[in-house]
């Protein structure tokens, strides 16, 4: 696969038209607005920041480079391991389902893909991390691009959640892109380095919020 | 019990405690005990029966940079031990050095084991590692929790310098049932970030396995309801997960064992039995 190639495949895998169902969660940013703890712009982008350099790139970035690595050499038992790690840090039953509905939904449309490796996984509790790795494998995407294509979806869908919830504009979402898209070199150069023994990146505010919005009595999002 | 460093203890702990539990006539006994250095337990209790309540107590009241302590208990044979420290637990201020302790408890099957340390408070400018790893047999149960507290703001100081990892990290037949690390650097963002600590300098986490949908929802109920948010209630799989986030680890303690009251009833038809050392 040539290089050109492989990116596109990555352009296709990260899009907001992949039907996963990722576009249905809000990771708690609906409790944090309704709840009235996020009221500006300026909230919700220091909120996603924090987010992605304490939460996502001490974890769910530091694994997936694990992960391409365990897939790369086809080390079934690493990959059973980091997943399995995985799914034990979430920190609500809210963020733990979204993971296993949206690893669940990968894994079917993979296996529709026919990608080699995906289907035996439709039987288990498997995490969206694990199976992206899988597929970035599979397209020869390089470990590096698969991070920053991974945190580069997860700030659109949250940016568009965000959109939504406040009634922001198209243009105040874009220029939050930005900013956010500004924080992803340096964060996964650092998720790149992580120790194992550091591996979490507990947030409780927003695991407590996540906690809170399964029982927020109307809900946009799912929970 | 002999002071007798153990061969297989590194030359750098401080201090190591092991104990070993199990049922005799119905009972729980401490069955078998090794120390070495500054860590005891005292004499078990049994204000409720069969249940074995033990003090872990460590004479120094706190660790430097340098000290390395290793707390083990196994709990054997369907024994039920409810474990405590009649102290809050102490990060100094350290040099270069970090502090370590870790705590590695075994549950067999039929076997449960209730641990409620008093906090754990980290002074300014400390580096320390807090690691509890509970590994549990597929019909093992357990309750537990962990209050932690940054700085000493009653004497004016506050965290803003040092490092912090703590960690609770449960196994149920050795795969990962619950991991959770706090990572805290003295000047991070993220002790003011509000999906973080948002100024907060106490948080903690009670962990219960064996828990139905139902007291979930009763949790909720009472917790989800109340116009101040401190503690919040999920259910991952069986395993309950409530969080405090505040300034008081009183209050911390207070709800936590308001809570367990409810998880304790569901675990093992029990009412609560308060530590007497809580209350002196």
């Amino acid at each position: 696969m040539s290089k050109q190639l492989s990116m596109i495949r990555l352009w296709q895998l990260i899009s907001p038209a992949l039907p996963i169902g990722s576009f249905s969660y809000s990771q708690s940013l609906e409790y944090a607005i309704d709840s009235g703890q996020l009221k500006t712009e300026s909230d919700i982008e220091e909120w996603l920041t924090a987010q992605m350099n304490f939460g996502l790139a001490n974890l769910d970035l530091a694994v997936l480079y694990r992960l391409m690595q365990a897939w790369q050499s086809e080390n079934i038992q690493s990959v059973r391991k980091w997943n399995s790690t995985l799914l034990a840090f979430r920190e609500s039953a809210e963020l733990h389902d979204e993971d296993c509905q949206v690893g669940y939904a990968l894994t079917r449309l993979l296996t529709d893909l026919e990608v080699e490796g995906a289907a035996q996984w439709q039987r288990q509790k498997v995490s969206y991390v694990t199976l992206y790795a899988l597929v970035c494998q599979r397209w020869r995407i390089s470990s590096d691009d698969a991070v920053a294509g991974f945190i580069w979806a997860w700030c659109e869908n949250m940016v568009a959640a965000a959109v939504k919830l406040l009634s922001m504009g198209q243009t105040a979402g874009q220029k939050m892109l930005l900013h956010l898209g500004d924080c992803i070199e340096p964060l996964c150069r650092r998720a790149k380095m992580l120790p194992d023994n550091e591996l979490g990146g507990a947030l409780p505010g927003l695991a407590m919020a996540s906690a809170f919005h399964e029982t927020q009595y109307s809900r946009l999002f799912r929970s | 019990m002999l002071a007798v460093k153990p061969e297989n203890c590194e030359p750098e702990w401080k201090a190591k405690l092991s104990l070993w539990f199990k049922n005799k006539n119905e009972k729980t006994v401490l069955a078998q005990r090794e120390h070495y250095g500054p860590l005891r337990v005292q004499r078990p209790f049994y204000p409720e029966g069969s249940v074995c309540h033990v003090y872990l107590i460590h004479p120094p009241g706190g660790l430097v940079g340098g000290d390395k302590l290793e707390i083990n208990m196994t709990l054997d044979e369907g024994s039920h031990v409810l474990a405590t420290t009649p102290s809050a637990g102490k990060f100094y201020r350290s040099g270069l050095l970090k502090a370590v302790q870790k705590q590695r408890f075994k549950v067999a099957d039929n076997c449960f084991l209730e641990w409620f340390p008093q906090e754990t408070i980290f002074f300014n400018a400390c580096r320390s590692e807090l690691v509890t790893e509970i590994e549990l047999s597929e019909r093992a149960m357990f309750c537990g929790w962990e209050i932690n507290c940054l700085g000493r703001p009653a004497a004016g100081e506050k965290y803003t310098e040092g490092k912090i990892i703590q960690q609770m990290r449960v196994y149920r037949e050795g795969s990962p049932l619950y991991l959770e690390t706090n990572s805290l650097e003295g000047n991070s963002d993220l002790l003011r970030a509000r999906c973080g600590l948002n100024n907060n300098t106490v948080f903690g986490t009670l962990l219960a396995t064996q828990i139905d949908k139902e007291a979930r929802d009763v949790l909720q109920d009472v917790w989800h309801n109340k116009t101040e948010k401190s503690i919040s209630v999920t259910l991952i799989n069986d395993l309950l997960v409530c969080r405090y986030l505040g300034n008081s680890a009183e209050q911390a303690k207070e709800y936590f064992t308001q809570i367990w009251s409810v998880v304790r009833d569901k675990q093992k038809k029990l009412k609560t039995c308060v530590p007497r050392i809580w209350s002196t």
